[in-house]
């Protein structure tokens, strides 16, 4: 009887004294990617967990792309904030997803000093949500002036969308879920254009249209002169190079033109007396008046 | 040849292997960890027991004084001339012929009785093997078999002869003992048409005789000539791994525990102390190993994780020093394996201006079944019936599971501390 139960202590301490996996201490957070599930239609559920830390974790999460190279610059991310300690984590990523397509995701840590990124995981989407865009501002803008664009399923990575002013491409200062920043492009001639997003093989566009802002002229320098005078105006808007100065019925050859200030000539056989000046900024619907004698 | 002169030959090579072994070979070619083995097993050679097999058993003189000791357990021609008995395990040894002694006999084994053989001219006696008394008793003696009823009856073992008939050559054997048999048994209508001449068949006729007459038969039947023992064990394993691949690696100790299976085959009949081992473990060994290196404009920290699961399958040899029903008891052989599962996977943390990157790869390694030696020392200790205990403290050297079928790059060695039962079974 002693000696079995010897035996049958012996060996239950025996079962308690194997070697298990050991994860040797950083001086950084270790992270490690776990695989993809719960992809659906609607998206697909990130996994993770933080192995080993012995540092404060100032962000962690996700960031995914279709290239295989990925990280905060040229990827998507899902930000999960700070955290503390060790432990599992998910996230469930909708957006940014297109059918049937290969795509690679990473888990991330950041800490005061380092950005560690987890293992490289492989998927293929069965689709997310679709991109949306509900508004934007200012309503009204010129050339080249930032537009900030609101939805929701966007993107951080400027490449993947197109956004449209009408038929014009505009440049994308800088992406993000739920808002984009743009440029009105130069070549845009239309008083009102409608603004459009194409990303993953969807476009969707807003049911309002970006409003062109009309020149303002506050001065014409001198008011009066002679055909050949050169004759400066100055304003907001002017159209720059699109701009086109009429004396009367006559087109002023321009001098200089920006969207602050003109400067062009009296045109010749321009009968004497008051005349209207006309300024057109791309299009005649954008266009401003004001008064010039001509001696 | 003589015990002692075995012992000096054993102690000879001891000393051979023990300084001449590490100087002749690196320590890498590792040949010294086989030494072991064979140094155990000389020293068991060694045992001043070894050279002659003493059982318990006692002899009877003619003055009907029986005493307790020792007995030679011989056989052949050498047990039916002479016994040869101590009265303790350390005491000298002394022979008695037949004509000295009534009897001498080995305890739950063989009795001898001291007779005149039938028809023999002088007063010399032999020594003869009961295998049953009763209303006839049956003896065995050499090659021959000693039957008696009224008188003692010597039935020689038949002969053979080529014979010349119409149809060719043929041989022919003398079955006259069957006659004589016959004769002695036909009060009970036993009568045998044919009847081998051999023990078993002996003596069942005496047996049936003996039940016939209705008197109780006493049967002297021999050890077992084969026996098995079966063994359920569990066991504290503790691995050391090193691989030689690019750079020598030493991989963490790895511990865990094993199962197993086995069996101890002997042969009582010839000697009871030495058993043939097999078994089978299970086991399942986790081995780590970290790294630090620059490597192409990064600083690379790496963990490698190899999980092997496999059958081990020792096979040797087991000699217990005692007959006592708790013995200590050495186990020598060698050892192969069967890899079931294997897992490897190294771990990277490549560091470039704050950024860490980790990936993980899975393989990378040529992995082959580790074979190597063993020795181990244990105690033996008898708790029931048929049940024994046992400890036992085995070391194992061998190649490990990073290598080719024809090269290995790695070496392991073993450390075990088992505790396991044993449950005896006999066979004939």
């Amino acid at each position: 009887m002693k000696n079995s139960f010897i035996t049958i202590v012996s060996i239950a301490a025996l079962l308690f004294a194997c070697t298990e996996e050991e994860t040797t201490s950083r001086t950084y957070p270790r992270v490690h990617t776990d695989a993809v599930n719960g992809i659906t239609p609607a998206g697909a559920v990130f996994n993770a967990s933080i192995i080993f830390t012995s540092v404060n974790i100032l962000d962690h999460g996700f960031v995914w792309s279709e290239r295989n190279e990925l990280d905060f610059k040229n990827a998507d991310k899902i930000s999960l904030g700070a955290r503390s300690g060790a432990g599992t984590f998910s996230a469930t990523c909708d957006r940014s997803l297109q059918k049937n397509k290969k795509y690679y995701v990473r888990s991330y840590a950041v800490s005061a000093d380092k950005i560690v990124y987890g293992e490289l995981v492989e998927f293929v989407s069965q689709g997310g949500k679709s991109p949306i865009i509900t508004d934007f501002y200012p309503k009204q803008a010129t050339w080249d002036e930032t537009v900030t664009i609101v939805g929701q399923n966007l993107s951080e990575v400027t490449a993947r969308m197109v956004v449209r002013f009408g038929a014009y491409e505009a440049f994308i200062v800088k992406g993000g879920a739920e808002q984009i920043l743009v440029k009105v492009p130069l070549q845009l001639n239309e008083p009102l254009s409608s603004i459009s997003l194409t990303m993953i093989g969807e476009t969707v566009t807003l049911d309002q249209k970006l409003q062109l802002k009309k020149p303002v002229i506050d001065a014409i320098t001198p008011g009066g002169g002679t055909p050949g005078d050169i004759v400066s105006i100055t304003g907001l808007y002017l159209g720059g190079s699109k701009a086109r100065v009429y004396f009367g019925n006559k087109l002023a050859s321009l001098v200089l033109s920006n969207d602050t200030n003109i400067q062009c000539i009296v045109p010749d056989d321009i009968p004497p007396g008051v005349i209207q000046v006309r300024i057109e900024a791309g299009s005649p619907d954008l266009s401003e008046t004001t008064s010039f004698e001509v001696q | 040849m003589s015990a002692p002169l075995f012992q000096k030959i054993s102690a000879t090579l001891i000393d051979v292997l023990i300084y001449t072994v590490p100087t002749t070979y690196s320590m890498r070619n590792a040949t010294r960890p086989w030494a072991i083995p064979l140094i155990i097993v000389l020293s068991i050679l060694m045992y001043p027991s070894f050279g002659q097999d003493y059982r318990p058993g006692y002899i009877v003189k003619n003055d009907k004084d029986s005493i307790n000791g020792f007995v030679a357990y011989t056989a052949g021609k050498k047990s039916v001339s002479t016994c040869s008995f101590k009265a303790t395990s350390d005491s000298p040894a002394a022979s008695f012929s037949p004509n000295l002694l009534r009897s001498y006999g080995i305890y739950g084994d063989r009795h001898f009785v001291s007779l005149r053989l039938p028809g023999a001219t002088s007063e010399e006696k032999v020594f003869a093997r009961v295998l049953a008394l009763g209303a006839i008793d049956l003896y065995s003696y050499n090659k021959d078999f000693i039957i008696g009823k009224d008188e003692l009856i010597l039935l020689t073992q038949p002969q053979s002869k080529k014979i010349e008939t119409d149809s060719g050559t043929r041989m022919v054997t003398d079955k006259s003992y069957v006659a004589v048999v016959n004769q002695l048994v036909r009060d009970c209508n036993l009568r045998k048409r044919t009847l081998p001449f051999a023990e078993r068949e002996f003596t069942a006729v005496v047996k049936e005789y003996n039940h016939c007459k209705g008197e109780e038969v006493i049967l002297f039947n021999p050890r077992p000539l084969v026996t098995f023992n079966f063994n359920l064990f569990a066991g504290y394993v503790q691995s050391r791994m090193k691989m030689d691949l690019y750079d020598e690696v030493t991989l963490n100790p790895s511990k865990t525990v094993a199962i197993g299976i086995g069996t101890d085959i002997s042969s009582p009949r010839i000697y009871d102390r030495l058993f043939v081992s097999l078994e089978c473990w299970y086991v399942d060994q986790l081995y780590q190993a970290y790294s630090e290196r620059n490597w192409n404009g990064a600083f690379e920290r790496q963990d490698l994780v190899m999980d092997f699961s496999y059958l081990k399958i020792p096979i040797g040899f087991r000699y217990n020093f005692l007959r006592e029903s708790a013995t200590p008891y050495v186990r020598v052989g060698f050892f192969s394996s069967i890899l079931i599962k294997q897992d490897i996977k190294t771990l990277t943390d490549s560091e470039s201006a704050g950024v860490v990157t980790s990936s993980e790869t899975t393989g990378g390694y040529d992995v082959k079944n580790p074979k190597g030696l063993w020795a181990s020392i244990g105690y033996d200790k008898k708790i029931h019936n048929n049940i024994r205990i046992f400890g036992e403290v085995r070391y194992e050297h061998s190649e490990a599971f990073v290598g080719t079928a024809i090269q290995s790059f790695s070496t392991m060695d073993n450390l075990n501390f088992m505790l396991g039962f044993r449950f005896k079974r006999n066979e004939k």
